[in-house]
């Protein structure tokens, strides 16, 4: 009974962590995709249920790798006795959701036009703008034409007196959104992410496309891919790393991070400079060359359970010489 | 709340040392004098733990949390237990205090201390240029003003030996120019009545005198033969009074005018000639041609000593540079600002006052003068471009410089207010003065250039030299601030202008959005506090277990991650603060913010409350 109440907990955990963290997403993603069509002194439509759902299918892979991360860190602080089954529970809904979900997610943002270049929205004119090194004034705007007043604003010359100023009538631009989206540069301004967060979302990005491509580049290729879910898996074995449950937490963190960031590098070719001689100097260097994001998961998965079971052994001769604790954490 | 305190400081103040001296000793060459050079490495210091305290105190606490969570959870058996009510007390306080801390550093001392630093990186420029124009000044023979900028210099590098050494140079050529100055001083006494030189005469302010006043002072001057300031009493009262006193302000008048006529006609002499000239000022300023009667005053004012303090001279060369100075401004007034300026590269539109249209301002910098109280700047390279309602450009004027004043609204007349300052709120607004003049030579003008595109015959009337911008003066210099970068702290100021930056050509949101990230960010702080003591509950060290020094290790990790996490969940706040005040404006959003920081607080409250001990 008590079995089956773990594995219950931890099927319901699991599939609110997954459906909670998507929807959260989902909503994230509808907000930001509202304020990179708004335009100052426009209108804003926030509640838009596509880009909402594509919110969702966007970030459901993401958040799938940090899932068994978060089930982790909860199995670190309950004191079940059935953490094993807890263990499994949580690998075998983790494993099957990457690996039957995240390619029909896949499949539906191809289907979608989520990750399209959308058309940017029509300017508002009354406002000063930066574009192409320019300010402008837009005295009106009407679709693409528009009338302005253009002005250098080049802080190197503020020593000279006067501003070059052009007056530009009935002008075509092409307008387009910027590096992050956002249809008015203006909004572009505020809302510009900053180095680290922008870098860490880019780097989500580019790993979920290598994943789509993936998934949909026949089972092996797949099967490969889906390696990185068993390294993230294999974090269980430190949820009793230490005495202390925020050291517990510590290294599952580390772990999950580190497996990202190598899988994020092998993806974004940073490996391919190693393993360019490879396919030369025979089978066993191909063949290590072909499975390197498989064998440098497995590699991950034994040097975490290693240092689990290196960790449990230190932790249990450490209580035996303190004596009558009753060793709960562990 | 002991453990809390004690491991919350251990680890802050070890960690901000760290922070610190990383800022303190990082590899960049500091960009400032030898003498300025540990107040810069000091200042990298301090922004360096600025920017990281939010995240050492996050771990401070969290760790603090964790030690000091052992004993009450032993004590707490099912959720919402008192004992854990009573721990959530203290921890409120605490968070509150840590919160006050956080906020102040980055939302205060942060923001101060880049600015500062960035002046200081502008500290070499500066200094180059006041070398040069202290140069430049003892060059030109003035050691006086090349003085006053090499202290000036000095009070930014007090031991630079080649400032040391101008400075010596200069005192140096000023002792010699003062000896020059009172040998020629005793020999030009010598010429004048001495008694006559001592004596300065009164200068003239009608504007606190009542018409009977003028009128008895017009008699008295009438009486003593001053005929230029009976006739200058009388005719100000004849434009002041009204039809009782008229008559005799109009006989004052004529009489005094009388009597200036009879003078003139008086032979050829040196005397006379100075006397015509006199009346030829005179007769400009009273018919309102200010810079003719200014010249024709200083003019007289150079000739010689005697002239130079001949009462009459002195009264209306004052009176008259103060009537010029009412419309223009002396070209010497902006000498060397361009070095000093505030901003550069400033624009804004500002609507007409009357008609419809709008005006694109284009500044090229802005001066603020030194000790006006920020009521006087100078603005270099106004260039103003006029469009009427259907947006066509009706004219463009240009100047090398303009001069901002302050003005009360007070001081305008009704018809002034009423198009102007419409809105009672508005205390002062800005008069702009756009003709400059020398202070010596009347053939050296810099005029505003109009050009009128179609209308090849415009009047003079569309031509002003000066006038006044229908904008409150507030609000001219918050759109300064805010392009140095400084947008203003006072919640209540921003929220104003925001309503009228669409006026002004910029986006009402952009204000909001900044007042917002402020407002809000304390309440951010708070929850991020309740939320890393949950973590802390659910991660605690066991009462009974011994804290080991090696676990010292994991929290850089844990610094990391809350910085990181922080950025990421700010940036998350500002998009929905920005969707809130695109949605539903900036007092909604302000009320939807205050809501739902509300919710997450109480909801962080009662699962801290829900936690349950061993």
């Amino acid at each position: 009974m008590k079995i089956l109440k773990t594995v219950l907990l931890e099927v319901l955990g699991f599939f609110l962590l997954c459906v909670c963290g998507s929807v959260l997403g989902g909503f994230l993603f509808m907000l930001y995709g509202a304020s990179t069509s708004y335009v100052v002194g426009g209108h804003l439509n926030v509640f838009l249920p596509e880009t909402f759902l594509d919110g969702i299918l966007i970030c459901f892979p993401p958040i799938m790798l940090f899932v068994p991360m978060f089930r982790m860190l909860t199995l670190v602080r309950h004191e079940s006795k059935n953490k094993l089954y807890g263990i499994i529970t949580i690998a075998v809904l983790s494993l099957a959701t990457w690996i039957f979900c995240v390619p029909i997610c896949g499949k539906a943002i191809a289907v979608s036009n989520a990750l399209e270049d959308k058309k940017p929205s029509e300017l508002t004119p009354g406002y000063f703008r930066k574009m192409n090194g320019k300010m402008y004034y837009f005295n009106s705007i009407t679709g693409n034409y528009f009338n302005a007043l253009r002005f250098e604003n080049d802080y190197s010359k503020r020593n000279e007196q006067d501003r070059t100023v052009e007056l530009v009538k009935n002008r075509y631009f092409n307008f387009k959104r910027d590096a992050y989206g956002f249809s008015d540069s203006l909004v572009g301004d505020y809302l510009k992410p900053p180095t680290v967060v922008s870098k860490f979302f880019l780097g989500l990005v580019a790993m979920e496309k290598k994943t789509f491509e993936a998934a949909s580049s026949g089972f092996l290729n797949w099967f490969r891919f889906s390696t990185i879910m068993l390294a993230l898996l294999a974090s269980c074995a430190l949820i009793s790393a230490s005495v202390w449950r925020l050291v517990s937490t510590f290294w599952i963190l580390l772990s999950t991070s580190l497996t990202i960031v190598l899988n994020y590098l092998y993806t974004d070719s940073f490996f391919d400079d190693l393993l360019k001689g490879f396919s030369s100097r025979g089978v066993f260097f191909e063949f290590v060359q072909l499975n390197f994001q498989v064998l440098m998961n497995f590699l991950i998965v034994i040097a975490l359970v290693l240092s689990g079971i290196l960790c449990m052994i230190f932790n249990n001769n450490h209580l035996s010489e303190i004596g009558d604790f009753d060793g709960d954490d562990l | 709340m002991k453990k809390i305190i004690s491991a919350f400081l251990c680890y802050a103040i070890f960690a901000s040392i760290i922070a610190f001296c990383v800022g303190f000793f990082n590899f960049e060459v500091a960009p400032v004098p030898q003498s300025m050079e540990i107040i810069y490495k000091f200042s990298n210091g301090l922004i360096a733990l600025f920017r990281t305290i939010p995240s050492i105190c996050f771990t401070g606490f969290l760790l603090g949390c964790s030690i000091a969570f052992g004993d009450p959870a032993t004590k707490t058996e099912h959720r919402f237990s008192p004992e854990l009510g009573k721990v959530l007390k203290k921890l409120l306080f605490m968070a509150i205090a840590v919160t006050l801390v956080i906020s102040l550093c980055s939302l205060v001392f942060l923001p101060y201390e880049e600015a500062k630093q960035q002046s200081r990186r502008n500290v070499p420029f500066i200094l180059n240029d006041y070398t040069s124009l202290t140069l430049k000044y003892m060059r030109n023979k003035e050691p006086e003003t090349a003085l006053r900028y090499v202290d000036r210099a000095l009070a930014i590098d007090p031991k630079n030996e080649n400032l040391l050494e101008l400075k010596r140079e200069a005192e140096l050529k000023r002792k010699e120019q003062e000896i020059d100055e009172l040998r020629e001083k005793s020999i030009s006494y010598a010429e004048t009545n001495l008694n006559e030189a001592k004596k300065l005469p009164d200068l003239f302010d009608e504007s606190k005198m009542t018409v009977k006043d003028m009128i008895a002072k017009s008699r008295e001057h009438l009486e003593a033969n001053d005929f230029f300031a009976a006739h200058y009493f009388a005719v100000n009262a004849t434009r002041l009074c009204k039809a009782d006193d008229l008559g005799e302000a109009s006989y004052l008048a004529e009489k005094a005018w009388e009597e200036l006529q009879k003078v003139q006609m008086e032979g050829d002499t040196d005397g006379m000639i100075f006397f015509r000239k006199k009346l030829a000022g005179y007769n400009a300023l009273i018919n309102g041609n200010f810079v003719e009667a200014y010249y024709v005053f200083y003019g007289l004012s150079q000739e010689d000593a005697r002239k130079e303090r001949d009462p009459d001279v002195i009264r209306y060369l004052d009176l008259s540079q103060k009537r010029l100075l009412d419309s223009y401004f002396f070209i010497d007034e902006t000498e060397d600002l361009s070095t000093f300026e505030n901003v550069n590269n400033l624009y804004f539109t500002l609507p007409h006052a009357q008609g419809g249209g709008y005006d694109i301002i284009l500044i090229r910098g802005v001066t603020e003068i030194e000790g006006s109280g920020g009521l006087v700047r100078y603005l270099r390279g106004l260039q103003i471009y006029s469009f009427d309602t259907s947006n066509n450009l009706l004219y463009t004027v240009k100047t090398p410089y303009a001069k901002m004043v302050a003005v009360k609204v007070s001081d305008l007349s009704d018809n002034d207010r009423r198009i102007y300052a419409s809105d009672p709120s508005t205390k002062m607004i800005p008069e702009i003065k756009l003709c400059s003049l020398s202070r010596s030579h009347d053939d050296e003008k810099r005029l505003p250039e109009y050009d009128f595109l179609k209308n090849e015959n415009p009047r003079e009337s569309d031509k002003p030299t000066k006038f006044f911008w229908p904008i409150p003066y507030q609000n001219f210099t918050m759109i300064e601030h805010s392009f140095a970068g400084q947008l203003h702290l006072n919640p209540f100021l921003t929220r104003k202008l925001s309503d009228k930056a669409p006026d002004y050509g910029f986006s009402r949101e952009g204000f909001s959005f900044a007042m917002m990230n402020k407002i809000f960010y304390p309440f951010m702080t708070l929850v991020f506090l309740i939320f890393i003591s949950i973590i802390a509950w659910n991660y605690r060290l066991a009462a009974h277990a011994i804290f080991k020094f090696k676990w010292v290790f994991i929290l850089p990790l844990f610094n990391l991650i809350f910085y990181f996490v922080k950025l990421a969940v700010e940036y998350i706040i500002r998009i929905m603060n920005f969707v809130f005040i695109a949605m539903a404006g900036v007092d909604l959003a302000i009320l939807a913010g205050l809501a739902f920081y509300a919710i997450l607080l109480g909801a962080m409250i009662l699962t801290f409350l829900a936690r349950k001990g061993d």
